[in-house]
């Protein structure tokens, strides 16, 4: 039986008056991949980002490997580093370069050399395939570059977990496929990985369990062969039909 | 007048001249460096994460308090009653005498200083905020993610701004002459004086002020291409 890496337990979150999170529990095992799914706006971004402390939830615990990152302590913070977190935008530094960007984090985050961090930030371009691109700035890469050296670059730390904040959706339609060959990649792997998107193909196919959210709670919750085909409850049901439907309208390529 | 007036000035008075445009230089040369470095500590304070604690949360106010005055201080009188104030007053109150070019070089910096910090903090407002949630994703502290991520870019953002804060403290360097400082303008009234030739003597002033502006935009320009590197990058061959 596959031990749990992050627990999340009773989340509640606000921003002024609006509730964005109200109450939300689940478990992400090792070496799982769960799916985050859900229309704009309900919560699912939002729920991904107190999962590695960049929003801290007004009620509730997240525990990873049993350490309440809620808590102000140096264990919360030394427990952050070994989540790694892949952003809608990227989100790679402007300043530096492709490689420079990798070993940031191995060098002034794990204490390794700087011959040790080179070769860590190669190894893991090589894996998405950007290897060729070190002495890149990142404004001169495309969107599906930039993300999976993004990707490389959330790896060179070596996490327990990985968190996907919509991977794809900032991308052109044409990039797409390349970020979900390396997430699909990853997942293969045995990486245990959250992925909040709105590529219901990935989550069908890569997820071990399916997150329906709606409105700030967790509107259903299963494997993905019951969430995608016989969903139990209505409202997933009719987000699912809008989103195929959204789909299929689009013309063919 | 008559253009035999500007040689026999010049052939005359340009050590002075020179030595007067070189201080003015130095002036604003060590004015815009120190009040970068002012502006680059205080927009760092005030861009600390709020404190955890009562206690620190109160300090910060405190803190962020006197930054304010400070900056709004600066900013809202001349810089030549500055120069008063802080020469004349600081042996009236304090029994310190300063010698006037040490504080004509404190005078430029912290004037200097109260500007810098608005634009330093402008510079760091505009690093995108997901690069600093990016920083600390991987687990970078708030002082690592400013010095190798935040810092870095807000330095060039401020790069035009801060080479306009140089071009206008080499001309206002000039009413530093009011505490009788060696600089350009002060060398030039007493040259003017002694053969009462004003207008001359000016015009060759700003001839001078010029040259020495003028070749900022590019310089500014030769900074920035070096600040971005390269326009284009080469594919590595890839290996393994």
């Amino acid at each position: 039986m596959n031990s749990s890496v992050i627990e999340a337990r009773g989340l509640f979150k606000s921003f002024g008056n609006q509730a964005v999170l109200r109450g939300i529990d689940f478990d992400v095992c090792s070496g799982n991949v769960l799916a985050v799914i859900g229309s704009s706006g309900s919560g699912k971004s939002t729920l991904l980002r107190c999962l590695n402390g960049l929003e801290t939830a007004d009620r509730g615990h997240v525990f990873f490997h049993g350490i309440d990152l809620q808590a102000r302590t140096k264990g919360a913070f030394e427990a952050k580093k070994r989540i790694g977190m892949v952003f809608q935008q990227f989100n790679l530094f402007a300043n530096l370069n492709i490689l420079q960007n990798c070993m940031l984090g191995a060098e002034k985050v794990n204490g390794k050399s700087k011959a040790e961090a080179r070769d860590i930030a190669v190894s893991y371009l090589t894996d998405v395939g950007m290897a060729g691109y070190i002495d890149a700035k990142p404004h001169q890469l495309s969107g599906g570059q930039q993300q999976r050296a993004a990707i490389a670059r959330a790896l060179t730390l070596e996490p327990d977990v990985m968190l996907f904040d919509e991977p794809t959706s900032a991308l052109d339609p044409e990039l797409v496929g390349e970020v979900l060959a390396v997430i699909r990649q990853l997942a293969l792997s045995g990486r245990t990985m959250v992925i909040v998107t709105h590529e219901m193909q990935v989550a069908q196919e890569l997820a071990d369990e399916v997150i329906f959210m709606d409105d700030g709670v967790i509107a259903e919750k299963g494997p993905p062969e019951q969430i995608f085909s016989q969903p139990k409850e209505a409202r997933t049901a009719s987000f699912l039909a809008r989103f195929r439907q959204g789909r299929f309208s689009q013309p063919a390529p | 007048m008559s253009a035999d007036w500007f040689v026999r000035i010049i052939v005359r008075y340009w050590p002075l001249f020179l030595r007067g445009a070189g201080l003015s230089l130095l002036l604003a040369l060590v004015g815009t460096l120190a009040g970068l470095l002012i502006g680059l500590g205080v927009a760092s304070v005030k861009s600390l994460p709020p404190g955890r604690t009562v206690a620190g949360r109160v300090l910060r106010r405190a803190v962020n308090l006197l930054l304010t005055c400070y900056i709004e201080l600066f900013r809202s009188t001349p810089m030549m009653v500055q120069a008063m104030v802080i020469y004349y007053g600081s042996e009236m109150f304090f029994g310190i005498s300063v010698d006037k070019l040490t504080a004509a070089f404190f005078i430029i910096s912290i004037n200097t200083g109260a500007y810098m910090s608005e634009i330093v903090r402008g510079g760091i407002f505009a690093v995108p905020k997901g690069q600093v949630e990016a920083c600390r994703a991987i687990g970078l502290t708030h002082g690592q993610s400013m010095l190798y991520v935040v810092l870095p870019q807000t330095l060039r953002n401020i790069l035009p701004a801060t080479a306009n804060e140089f071009i206008i403290n080499l001309k206002d360097s000039s009413v530093l002459n009011i505490i009788s400082v060696n600089e350009l303008f002060f060398v030039s009234r007493s040259v003017a004086g002694a053969n009462i030739r004003y207008f001359e003597t000016f015009l060759i002033t700003s001839v001078i002020y010029l040259a020495m502006t003028l070749p900022m935009n590019r310089l500014l320009k030769y900074f920035e291409r070096r600040m971005d590197g390269p326009r284009t990058f080469n594919v590595k061959e890839v290996t393994g």
